[in-house]
């Protein structure tokens, strides 16, 4: 099986803090990939570090069957993020990120302009392309991001949360789109808070709890022996929540 | 109430606090240079400190030797006249800009916390009282009550004291109605923008006006002179009665009025001073009340800036350059020109040279004017240097000012070299275009000297500017700061040491350049040669520059994970 991304005994701390505890992941190339974890799991942290944006402590990695640390560029040219925080320059207008990022890349005039008027029309920011990011709304700005990682046709995207804070129109668009994408060979890494949309989407799955793989494999996998039980009952069980008692908090009694 | 307060000040101790300690993912390089950017602070705050305390001393010496009658009354009063008029202005203009550059969102935050809006307002009033300057003024005006009582004369300081209290409630009370009010009315970020670039120009320009209202006196005296007529000794009453009727309403002159009744015993009039002080006090917190009601009940929207529609196509590429490093740096220079920081450094430097060359004619005998005809390409140097020095904000934090903008610029397949490059390229579009509006300013004042000598001093100002670049990239990489670059304040200011050594780097190119240059017209007498010698100049300068820069990139790649946190405010 050809892997998009391939890492082994991926750790990265923060002076005592060990954000990641050395996960193996396997992501087959043209999957969608849902990567799960509660809140401080560690997975924005993977994501940067696949992404380049944090150097991993140890461990060794792949993408693309290519060395991000011997050669990040290379990497970069074949690979779209949409990061926690977005990425966006608040004084280009939309349409200036998107020529931004094309030019960066290398597009070719007609195409930038081509694929730019596409993707502005999917997003529905046609009629704000001329205005600037920092008047843009949070879901604005998080499709122009995604437009931004679309635009040079990667061959793998990195999604950190991309559709919270996305209106339901504009994320089934969205969700089809990716589906359509992954069917044209490309790979989508994912995470995601809403369980629904990874249940949906995603044929292949990772868990991730307090920095280390809890489970990881096609989803099919993942429910066998769970028949009739929702990827959150799965889910809750996998990180050993289900049995957590909810504190009850009696001074909250009116 | 009190525990309101009490909570806020714990509030301001504990974000000054965790400013300093940062989370857990800071590398020891990062606390360091954390301290060292909180230590500049601090180091202000000692030395302004021993000013307080000449403040103080005179404050207490004022009051003795007025009530001793060691110095006349009315001198001690003019004084403090005049100081307490000049620190009004400073405290109005500071409250003029600080609140433009903050945010409503502070209030909305604040709003949902179970606190009355009158307690609210309390807390801000009593804010402005922790000014530096009304902290600065503070001690020497109630020395100068303890003075006069130490002098002898007890009831002109009880007098003095509660004027002084009453004139520090109105300071209080007017800086916060100002700064409620600029808030208030442009709460909108395009407006509030603008207003900041408008007030800092004309506040630029108008720091001439004593320098032209003094030489326009001189300039009168002189005349007198020629004519033969005596000199005028005009005494303190006669100048008193020269001042417009306004100004006996401000509170310098009503604490001066009070202060001056008490020491020639005149009760009654020393009362109706202080009763006026009063009066002014509770209006100005009264009307503070009614605008910050309205701040605080006001939502910020922002005017869109609109652009035609069209299709997306690729910006304009710079010759000689990958498509790579055109598009960063023409989108450095796109966002810094949308920024307060970036317009000021363009439009900043031409106006303050056209004005200040303005002025220096009107000496009409001054031989260095003459001189200054024939050399207008200093007067543009100058203004270029002008704008190098003021787009620190950018040079010596090239990275982290772009925020969000820099983990966009690190997912893209550039290296740490190009993004370096792109980046210089980028401010030194800024500097360029600066420089042509200095020309054109220096050009319209002081038409004279050769153009190719014009030419040679542009040389030398990118010559200067590559000098300094491997420095700035250096510096931005080791010492960044998430700056808000549509501040004027420290807020959009570089790292502390990093602007320190970066004014280093720039005296040292210029001391460089400059002597060439100099050495070259006015040592060797040849001007000649001086178009030649630069091009050779600017050209060893690129030369050392380029692999400076790249090696000054590896810093990039060492600082990297450091650089996208502190770009995100982590």
């Amino acid at each position: 099986m050809s892997l998009a991304i391939e890492t082994r005994g991926l750790r990265k701390t923060f002076g005592d803090l060990e954000a990641v505890s050395g996960i193996d992941l396997a992501v087959p190339r043209g999957s969608f990939y849902g990567f799960l974890g509660p809140n401080g799991a560690g997975k924005s942290t993977t994501i940067k570090c696949l992404t380049g944006l944090l150097r991993p402590t140890s461990g060794d990695f792949r993408i693309l069957d290519l060395d991000p640390i011997a050669d990040p560029v290379a990497v970069k040219k074949r690979v779209g993020v949409v990061p926690e925080d977005l990425a966006l320059f608040d004084r280009l207008s939309g349409a200036e990120t998107l020529s931004f990022v094309g030019q960066v890349h290398g597009l070719d005039a007609a195409s930038l302009r081509d694929r730019a008027a596409e993707l502005l029309a999917l997003m529905d920011l046609s009629k704000a392309a001329g205005d600037l990011v920092a008047d843009y709304s949070h879901g604005m700005r998080k499709k122009l991001a995604l437009a931004a990682a679309l635009l040079p046709a990667p061959r793998l995207l990195f999604l950190d949360e991309p559709f919270e804070g996305i209106d339901a129109v504009a994320s089934r668009q969205i969700k089809n789109l990716l589906t359509q994408y992954v069917k044209g060979g490309g790979t989508v890494f994912l995470t995601s808070h809403i369980l629904e949309i990874i249940e949906r989407l995603c044929d292949y799955i990772g868990v991730i709890h307090k920095g280390r793989m809890v489970a990881e494999g096609p989803m099919a996998d993942l429910r066998e022996g769970r028949a009739g039980r929702s990827l959150e009952e799965i889910f809750l069980d996998l990180i050993g929540a289900e049995q957590a008692e909810t504190p009850a908090l009696g001074w909250l009694a009116q | 109430m009190i525990r309101s307060l009490r909570a806020f000040v714990w509030l301001r101790w504990r974000l000054v606090l965790n400013s300093v300690r940062g989370g857990r993912r800071r590398d020891t390089f990062e606390q360091v240079s954390r301290a060292l950017a909180m230590a500049v602070p601090f180091i202000l705050v000692a030395l302004a400190f021993g000013s307080v305390v000449a403040m103080a001393i005179v404050g207490f010496w004022g009051g003795h030797a007025a009530a001793t009658g060691l110095v006349a009354t009315s001198v001690v009063v003019a004084v403090e006249r005049g100081v307490l008029f000049g620190l009004l202005l400073v405290i109005v203009i500071f409250a003029v800009t600080s609140p433009v550059q903050g945010s409503l969102t502070h209030y909305t935050r604040l709003l949902l916390l179970p606190i009355s809006r009158r307690t609210l307002h309390l807390v801000e009033v009593l804010a402005s009282l922790a000014d530096p300057w009304i902290a600065f003024l503070a001690p020497g005006l109630m020395l100068f009550a303890v003075g006069v009582s130490v002098g002898g004369r007890t009831i002109a300081a009880i007098w003095a004291a509660i004027a002084a209290s009453l004139f520090l409630v109105v300071l209080a009370a007017l800086a916060a109605l100002v700064g409620f009010l600029v808030a208030w009315l442009v709460r909108d970020r395009r407006r509030s923008e603008l207003f900041t670039l408008v007030f800092v120009l004309a506040l630029s320009l108008g720091g001439f006006l004593p320098l032209v209202l003094a030489e326009q006196s001189a300039s009168g005296r002189r005349e007198a002179r020629r004519r033969g007529e005596p000199r005028q000794n005009r005494t303190l009453e006669e100048l008193d009665r020269m001042l417009p009727a306004w100004t006996r309403a401000l509170p310098s002159e009503l604490y001066g009025r009070a202060v001056r009744a008490g020491l020639e015993d005149r009760s009654v009039a020393a009362g109706a001073a202080v009763g006026a002080l009063a009066a002014e006090a509770a209006l100005l917190f009264a009307a503070s009340s009614v605008v910050h009601g309205r701040l605080i009940g006001s939502t910020t929207v922002n005017s869109r800036r609109r652009q035609a529609e069209g299709p997306v196509a690729p910006a304009w590429r710079i010759p000689w350059q990958s498509p790579s490093v055109s598009a960063v740096a023409i989108a450095q220079a796109r966002t810094a020109l949308r920024s307060v920081r970036g317009r000021l450094v363009v439009f900043l430097s031409g106006p303050i040279l056209a004005v200040l060359v303005f002025f220096f004619r009107r000496f009409e005998d001054a031989s260095f004017i003459t001189r200054l005809g024939d050399n207008g390409f200093i007067l543009m140097a100058v203004g270029a240097l002008m704008a190098i020095l003021s787009a620190q904000a950018f040079t010596m934090n090239l990275f982290a000012s772009d925020r969000a903008g820099l983990t966009l610029q690190f997912l893209l397949p550039i290296s740490d070299a190009e993004l370096a490059r792109a980046k210089i390229l980028g401010v030194g579009l800024l500097v360029v275009a600066a420089t042509a509006l200095s020309a054109v300013a220096a050009f319209v004042v002081a038409p004279g000297g050769a153009p190719a000598l014009w030419v040679a001093a542009f040389f030398g100002v990118l010559a200067i500017y590559l000098l300094l670049s491997p420095v700035a990239v250096w510096l931005s990489a080791m010492f960044p700061v998430a700056a808000d670059l549509s501040k004027t304040g420290s807020g959009g200011n570089p790292h502390g040491f990093a602007a320190l050594a970066g004014m280093a780097g720039f005296a040292a190119a210029v001391a460089l350049t400059g002597g060439v240059f100099a050495a070259t017209i006015w040592g060797l007498e040849r001007p000649d040669l001086a178009l030649p010698v630069m091009t050779g100049w600017l050209l060893v300068a690129a030369a050392v520059a380029y692999p400076l820069v790249v090696l000054a990139s590896r810093a990039i790649a060492l600082r990297r994970e450091n650089l996208g946190l502190v770009a995100q405010g982590r």
